[in-house]
């Protein structure tokens, strides 16, 4: 005779039920309370609590410690203003380079980054003290010369014209890659013609076409086909709903960002990696960079777009993760390149003395008290400012002289 | 509409709830056709007509055939679905491929997607009819088999003896179905979403494989080998996955599809990959393309040839041009050199044991793991030329010292292999276990694996993917 266990069905309802509403609860808790509890700053996260990526409405509040006046505070905000609107008249001045451009280490009042007092050094040289440029912020973290091509082919199509005049930082460290991250692939998709035709006009630099196919979206897949408005519509519509009633959606990207931080926090205690391990620049996407700005000065020369390029200072320490060699090559290719393509070319690379450079903080992850390569103070970009305004200040007038003129 | 989009799985519990209550066979199959189609048209109405089509024309082949088995009919049916690949598969291809001869633009041919697949499954149909094996059809079952959702777009290549029965089924999904199911559709999700778009993008932009095959054109030797083994890896999750999701996304309805994926970089031999890599694929070859080939003529040499003949039309399948030709015909070549190989073994020593040794097995697992990553350098190179010069960068001893990829390339990799291996592993010692208490630790502790699963899927889902298998 079997004896019957009368709650074992129950039971095993129960057992089957836990495993996906356990895993639910789990993923609906856990997930949210991560994405609510840890925010992640993806900028600033694998650098320090010490640096400062320039945001508008620091220059008006710093104003009176900067020494500018209040309609200079303005110009300053307004050059670090995304979108910046445009009278179709004033010339505009792209500013470009990669994060050392956009920040500042040990932030005290009235520090600003150099495109600001650009903005400003450049207006007191006018008649009237009004702007003499539009000056646009267009720097990236890490902006590779892929990048570069691409940033610029949308300023210069735009209606109207967000370029007439580029200024470039060329940061030896980016020339180690030439990837274009998603965001900005995507943004560009309505500039792929463009670039297509610019490719076909170059047929003597390949390694550029190389760089700039492979950055076309999912390059040797039929993606094409995969591109369903209605499909594609209404994912957009379901992603966006999670976004907004769930912080686990909403910060997806962060917490990627996040857990990638932390393999690389991982990376370099295990491999005992620091700031100052060296960071050989390897031939093929040296050479691939040098093609994508020798591209990008053909371009902005069939545009009639003015360019000058200046190599960015590096720390002058050692050890120092810049090899001598590499950045003797790059001090030597740079100036050869800009006068084949008619722009104007300024070695920085010393201009900014040891003491203008900081270390990261002693508590820092993965960085503890070790010497930041990359930004520099409010002092160093004041003075990379001034020497700019030197060397080119008396250019920059013409060339926004001639361009009004033209205009008007 | 992908298959690990958010909108996806929704629609698919939508049609879950609503199938769910069927009771009558008949309009469950009417139900999962109108959602197959629905779901086929996302990606264009014009696909889906050629689909229609091929549908029809196939359906009344095989009433013909059914009729009267003869070869003249059957080699009717194979043309008319040669001719359909040929339009819209190699027609469009060969105008931007590297078998670039037609003087005329293909831009104006459309390419259904999976139109490789349904028509090998057509194909079979015929095949099977010509083999007079009982199959007898209604249109819309046919017209499933052939548009059946989870199948249409990538496989796996079903065949119509083995979808019959459980389209005529009564009874509903069990709780079995759905819980296998849902894991699949999870464990694929992770290996799509997580791991092959972490190998394809690199954990950073441009330090994956996707910027080591396309920006690069100088690889030294290590460059090549750890692409092939990353590449290697990245098909692996990204087709894997994509079958995980859509054989769990057929389970809920009860429904048992053929398995594509076994575990294929644990195989010993060359011969035992193709038994474990895209296996419905492959077991459609043998069946339908080498056993019919190689029992025409007795001689040995002929039976190799057939392989050869095989494998090459095998890589050809996956697209007219010289990379992929290339791939199979390496294949071919390794599977003939295996034959040989074990041949001789066999002749000069009948005694062996058929049982290695450990170190023996690790040494041969070694050497089919590396041959094998090495022939998806023709797989993912975009000409012949680029194949043929990372082929020989990877015997090039001279330059060995030279890379040109990013150590965190290298790093990212060696990490995924090391990762899956240690995961399968730990995954048979587990299996292997039978301990009841073992197996309520696991039971309990479930939840937290499945919820960390799930967390990875949801917090890379933002990250642009694609599916490679799409462009077959």
């Amino acid at each position: 005779m079997t004896t019957t266990d009368p709650i074992a069905p129950a039971r095993s309802r129960l057992a089957r039920l836990y495993p996906p509403f356990a895993t639910l609860i789990l993923v609906l808790v856990v997930g949210n309370l991560w994405a609510t509890r840890y925010r992640f700053n993806a900028l600033t996260a694998a650098q320090n609590e010490r640096l400062r990526f320039t945001q508008g409405g620091d220059a008006q509040r710093d104003a009176s410690t900067a020494g500018i006046t209040l309609a200079e505070a303005k110009m300053a905000e307004q050059a670090v203003t995304q979108n910046r609107i445009t009278d179709g008249v004033r010339p505009q001045l792209m500013f470009t380079g990669n994060s050392q451009a956009l920040a500042i280490m040990d932030h005290k009042d009235g520090d600003m980054i150099t495109p600001q007092w650009l903005e400003i050094l450049l207006a007191r040289k006018s008649p009237d003290a009004s702007p003499l440029y539009d000056v646009r912020l267009c720097a990236l973290p890490n902006l590779t010369e892929t990048e570069l091509v691409i940033e610029l082919i949308g300023a210069a199509e735009h209606q109207p014209r967000q370029v007439d005049v580029l200024l470039s930082g060329c940061v030896l460290e980016e020339f180690r890659g030439i990837s274009v991250r998603d965001e900005l692939m995507n943004g560009a998709t309505p500039l792929w013609p463009s670039i297509d035709a610019l490719v076909k006009a170059n047929p003597d630099l390949p390694e550029a076409a190389q760089a700039l196919k492979s950055a076309q979206p999912a390059a040797g897949t039929s993606v094409n086909q995969m591109h369903v408005p209605l499909a594609a519509r209404f994912d957009d519509r379901v992603n966006a709903a999670l976004d907004r009633r769930l912080p686990l959606f909403a910060e997806r990207a962060k917490m990627q960002a996040q857990i990638s931080f932390w393999y690389y926090d991982l990376r370099n205690r295990a491999l005992r990696i620091t700031t100052a391990t060296a960071r050989p620049v390897p031939q093929q996407p040296y050479q691939a960079s040098l093609e994508l700005l020798e591209m990008t000065l053909r371009y902005a020369r069939s545009k009639n777009i003015h360019v000058v390029l200046y190599l960015a200072p590096i720390r002058p320490v050692k050890p120092n993760p810049n090899l001598p060699q590499d950045v003797e090559r790059f001090r030597k290719d740079m100036p050869s390149l800009a006068a084949r393509c008619g722009a104007l070319c300024l070695d920085y690379t010393d201009l900014v003395p040891e003491q203008l450079w900081t270390n990261y903080p002693d508590d820092a992850a993965g960085t503890q008290g070790q010497r930041d390569f990359a930004h520099f103070t409010g002092a160093a970009h004041k003075l990379l400012a001034d020497r700019l305004m030197v060397d080119v200040g008396p250019q920059l007038q013409n060339w926004a002289r001639e361009i009004k003129a033209a205009r008007q | 509409m992908t298959v690990y989009s958010v909108s996806y799985l929704l629609c698919l519990a939508g049609l879950w709830l609503l199938i769910m209550p069927m009771r009558s066979a008949i309009v469950r199959q009417c139900v999962l056709l109108a959602a197959s189609y629905v779901f086929y048209a996302t990606h264009g109405l014009d696909f889906l007509a050629v689909l229609i089509a091929s549908t029809v024309v196939n359906y009344l082949m095989g009433r013909l055939l059914r009729k009267s088995p003869t070869i003249g009919l059957l080699w009717i049916g194979i043309a008319l679905n040669v001719l359909i690949l040929a339009l819209f598969k190699y027609l469009p291809e060969a105008g931007h491929g590297a078998l670039a001869w037609p003087p005329y633009s293909a831009r104006w041919f459309i390419r259904p997607i999976g139109v490789s697949f349904w028509t090998f499954q057509a194909l079979s149909y015929l095949f099977d009819l010509y083999r007079e094996e009982e199959l007898d059809p209604t249109p819309i079952e046919f017209a499933l088999y052939m548009s059946f959702w989870p199948t249409v777009l990538s496989g796996p290549v079903c065949r119509l003896p083995e979808m019959l029965p459980q389209f005529r089924q009564a009874p509903g999904p069990t709780w079995d179905d759905v819980s296998r199911g849902t894991w699949r559709i999870t464990i694929g999700l992770f290996m799509k979403i997580v791991m092959a778009g972490v190998l394809d993008q690199g954990i950073m932009p441009g330090e994956g494989v996707r910027s080591g095959f396309d920006l690069y054109d100088a690889w030294g030797p290590l460059d090549v080998w750890m692409l092939a083994v990353g590449y290697g890896m990245q098909l692996y999750f990204d087709f894997a996955g994509y079958s995980h999701i859509v054989i769990g996304s057929a389970r809920l309805f009860g429904i048992e599809l053929l398995e594509n994926f076994d575990r294929p970089y644990f195989s010993l031999t060359v011969s035992q990959f193709w038994t474990r890599w895209h296996m419905s694929l492959s077991f459609w070859i043998r069946d339908y393309l080498f056993l019919p080939l190689a029992t025409l003529f007795r001689p040995m040499w002929w039976r190799n040839a057939a392989l050869l003949l095989s494998m090459t039309l095998f890589g050809f399948w996956h697209g007219a041009t010289w990379p992929f030709v290339l791939w199979g015909a390496y294949h071919g070549v390794l599977l003939v050199g295996h034959r040989l190989i074990q041949q001789t073994r066999r002749r000069m020593n009948p005694e062996r044991s058929n049982n290695p040794h450990s170190l023996e097995r690790f040494i041969t697992w070694a050497f089919t793991f590396a041959l094998i990553c090495l022939g998806w350098v023709f797989f993912r190179s975009h000409s012949a030329h680029q194949a043929i010069t990372m082929f020989a960068s990877a015997f090039d001893l001279t330059h060995f010292r030279t890379h040109v990829l990013r150590p965190n390339f290298y790093l990212m990799t060696a990490g995924v292999l090391l990762g899956y291996f240690v995961f399968s592993g730990i995954r048979v010692l587990i299996e292997r276990a039978d301990a009841p208490g073992m197996r309520r630790l696991l039971w309990l502790m479930s939840p937290a694996y499945y919820a960390a699963t799930v967390l990875l899927i949801i917090v890379w889902s933002k990250q642009e993917t694609v599916f490679v298998y799409f462009q077959f």
